[in-house]
């Protein structure tokens, strides 16, 4: 039975490249797969490269940067484990329905539990692979490294996955849904502000054009030998591939043992906690989610504020918009202390950096094409009560431009005053930023997103992916370039404030346009 | 007439989803739209409610046409789709008050009647709920609730009592009932023959995206052989004969 569901599980994960409409996501998927294993065997090489040239630092370099990629990879797997337990095990939308099914229960989480270690282990092999068939070359290794290589990666996969199966057990049933997803989603910003910071700070000294390269690259790689290290499985997985590596048998059964004995103690306590948590029935909502006390709906007002004090309300209660929130505060708070901010600064002279800039735009953004698909499955009540398609447009313009400034006011106070006290035009600067990022991500929302309502899972989504992260990285940037130049040709006929202000509301009103032609013809979206 | 749709027609890519459909419903009538499932009744239903542009025809409410003074006509209408999509994040006082805004109510009117629908409907206890978590039924009370704010010149319902239990079912047929009296012109789509049979004054059978019969249901069923009851003449019309093959293999025969 288990292996019907490993088929069943197959063939709906290749049933999303079925059909005609999906070649191009074939393609892009395609694609991105092959650049990245081009990426990583590149790499791959050139550290095989360096290491044979340079035998005096190479070896350890290699060592290193390998037992770093298990570090890495474990501790990346520590979060992304308790993410795939989340969706996989708990709030899986297939659960319902197999749990129907005259299927054992055993059978149903035996197959859940190994789903989301196999998806967690993919992520490693992709990832350590190259590496260490690089460290197999360099040794000569014989096929049974590989083999052994593939097995550790395995069970090291196998220790984060469990633990987040029995942490996401104890949760789901006390956290709701949403919260849960909330949750995640603010401590994978968090994991990623944290990996992007160190490899600002890695990559600002690890350049392959230094003449320093070599004494560069093996600071860095020093940092595997931190003793913490060794404490973790990572750094047991790292020693028993190397000892397999270099065909030391003793260190191999040591630390392999080790491995698999924590695997297996761990999977069986997964197991045993998925057991207990499917017995007990699957977690629905755990309460009525808890409401945002908005004051002074009661009726009398205008048809505008009407719609006004609906956005309002919905976007208070949007997770996801308060999660982006937050990550943009923090990403501002950070910043200065991660990033080579003040050198741009200094280099073009403005108050605000480039980085700042697309936080701004790219926070702007994420509310624009959230401002429609708040109302969900009730949009198409916009399409046919009188003034509508028109006043929830207004609507959403007020609001959202509302919420940005607030934000970006807080945000930019945060990051620059203490900085620069008393510089108001960086404020400004963030505010008209991330204006213009809502103006795109209103615009590309209204044209690209999926207003389906016969298939309520995908209304409604903002849709434009690579277009709209692309025109975020395009105004973002390109903004700051203008700015720039604004700053420096045209300061002294006119505030340069101005001119980026001309730009953003430029920007507001082709969206409001564009989005006010989209709403204005559309229809229902027939399910046929 | 209070809703007059002319030759109505709509086409998705090559499937004729309409074919030139042609409905009155005058005030205070309530006219039944029956026809098996994919036969065009939520088709033709979001057109009259300008959800849905149709390819060809014309659809008044009220006197006003609804391509050229949609705001007009819109302000007359109310319509309770199949699925209660409400917004869910709202709790149903609050969708009320947005509704009574958006039609432009009085405060005072608006907050009487918000009462008087609450207590109709029994919301009290869910009132300050979020839509999200209440019940189907519930949230069907509170879409129809919704559309009836207004006292709309127009109803159009589209299976109302889906997902209902008997004492809900009876009271939105109750309330139907009222508002026709009151003069409201209801056109309800339903699969449940025994409340089209019950409630309406007039039926429209549909099939294949055509009007196959239209009239009073003694006069449907005059119009067949003696003693048939709405379902054999809706089987009869709408080519259900394909489900005996079904009956009988599932009966064993």
């Amino acid at each position: 039975m288990i292996l019907t569901l490993f088929k069943y599980r197959f063939l709906m994960m290749f049933g999303a490249f079925r059909g005609g409409g999906k070649i191009g996501r074939t393609l892009l998927l395609i694609f991105v797969f092959v650049m990245l294993a081009f990426a990583l065997s590149s790499f791959a090489y050139g550290l095989l490269k360096f290491a044979e040239l340079d035998p005096e630092r190479g070896p350890r370099i290699l060592e290193n940067l390998v037992a770093l990629s298990f570090h890495g990879m474990f501790l990346l797997l520590l979060f992304w484990g308790l993410s795939q337990a989340v969706f996989t095990i708990f709030f899986s939308d297939d659960l319902a329905i197999l749990l129907s099914l005259p299927i054992p229960r055993r059978d149903i989480f035996i197959f859940k539990v190994l789903e989301a270690t196999f998806l967690n282990a993919r992520v490693s092999f992709l990832f350590l692979m190259p590496v260490l068939v690089v460290l197999g070359l360099y040794h000569g290794s014989a096929a049974g490294y590989y083999c052994l290589a593939a097995l550790i990666t395995f069970l090291m996969a196998t220790i984060p996955g469990a633990l987040g199966i029995i942490i996401a057990s104890l949760i789901s049933n006390h956290v709701p849904r949403a919260r849960l997803k909330g949750v995640i989603t603010v401590a994978g910003s968090f994991i990623g502000i944290g990996m992007w910071a160190a490899m600002r700070q890695f990559s600002g000294q690890f350049s392959s054009s230094s003449a320093d390269f070599g004494n560069e690259a093996l600071k860095i790689a020093n940092v595997a030998s931190w003793p913490i290290f060794n404490y973790l499985p990572s750094g047991w997985a790292y020693k028993s591939t190397l000892g397999a590596a270099s065909g030391d048998l003793a260190v191999v059964l040591l630390y392999f043992m080790i491995l698999a004995a924590l695997s297996v103690a761990l999977s069986f306590a997964a197991f045993a906690f998925t057991a207990r948590y499917y017995a007990g029935g699957i977690a629905e909502e755990v309460a009525a989610p808890s409401r945002v006390a908005i004051g002074g709906f009661a009726p009398g007002g205008s048809p505008l504020m009407a719609h006004v004090k609906r956005d309002m309300i919905l976007l208070a209660r949007e997770s996801g918009v308060m999660t982006q929130s937050l990550v943009m505060i923090v990403l501002f708070l950070l910043y200065p202390f991660v990033g080579t901010g003040g050198q741009s600064d200094e280099i073009s002279g403005l108050a605000i950096s480039p980085i700042a800039t697309l936080f701004a735009a790219f926070f702007g953004g994420q509310v624009g094409s959230r401002m429609l698909t708040l109302e969900r499955l009730a949009f198409w009540r916009n399409l046919i009560t009188p003034f509508g398609r028109q006043l929830t447009l207004a609507s959403k313009l007020i609001v959202g431009m509302l919420f940005t400034t607030v934000l970006a006011t807080a945000a930019a106070m945060i990051h620059y005053v203490a900085k620069k006290p008393g510089d108001i035009d960086s404020i400004f600067l963030t505010i008209l930023f991330s204006w213009i990022g809502f103006g795109v991500g209103l615009a590309i929302c209204a044209f690209w997103g999926n207003f389906k309502w016969d298939h309520p899972k995908r209304m409604l989504k903002g849709g434009g992916g690579f277009i709209y992260a692309f025109s975020i990285m395009l105004v973002g940037m390109g903004g700051y370039g203008l700015t720039y130049l604004a700053y420096r040709y045209l300061s002294s006929l006119v505030n340069p404030i101005m001119i980026v202000a001309v730009l953003s509301l430029g920007i507001l009103s082709i969206s409001y346009i564009v989005s006010a032609l989209k709403l204005t013809n559309m229809e229902w979206t027939p399910d046929v | 007439m209070k809703l007059q749709a002319q030759k109505l027609s709509k086409s998705y890519g090559k499937l004729l989803a309409v074919d030139d459909v042609s409905l009155q419903v005058g005030a205070g009538e309530i006219v039944g739209f029956l026809g098996p499932n994919g036969a065009g009744k939520t088709t033709t239903l979001k057109m009259l409610i300008g959800l849905l542009k149709p390819d060809k025809g014309t659809v008044n409410i009220a006197g006003f046409d609804l391509n050229d003074e949609p705001v007009r006509a819109r302000q007359r209408i109310g319509y309770v789709p199949d699925v209660p999509h409400l917004y869910e994040k709202l709790t149903p006082l609050e969708f009320f008050n947005f509704t009574a805004d958006v039609f432009r109510l009085e405060k005072e009117s608006a907050q009487k009647r918000i009462a008087d629908l609450v207590e109709l409907f029994d919301l009290g206890e869910h009132s300050k709920k979020l839509i999200s978590s209440l019940s189907h039924g519930t949230k069907q009370k509170v879409s129809l609730a919704a559309a009836v704010l207004h006292r709309p010149e127009v109803l159009l319902l589209d299976e109302p009592t889906g997902g209902l239990d008997p004492r809900a079912t009876r009271k939105i047929k109750d309330i139907m009932l009222e508002l026709s009296r009151s003069g409201c012109a209801i056109l309800f789509s339903t699969h449940i023959l025994e409340i089209a049979e019950n409630m309406c004054n007039r039926l429209y059978i549909i099939n294949k995206g055509k009007i196959v019969a239209d009239g009073r249901v003694d006069q449907l069923k005059e119009s067949t052989k003696e003693g048939s009851t709405l379902e054999e003449l809706f089987i009869e019309l709408t080519g259900g004969s394909e489900y005996d093959e079904v009956v009988k293999y599932l009966s064993g025969r």
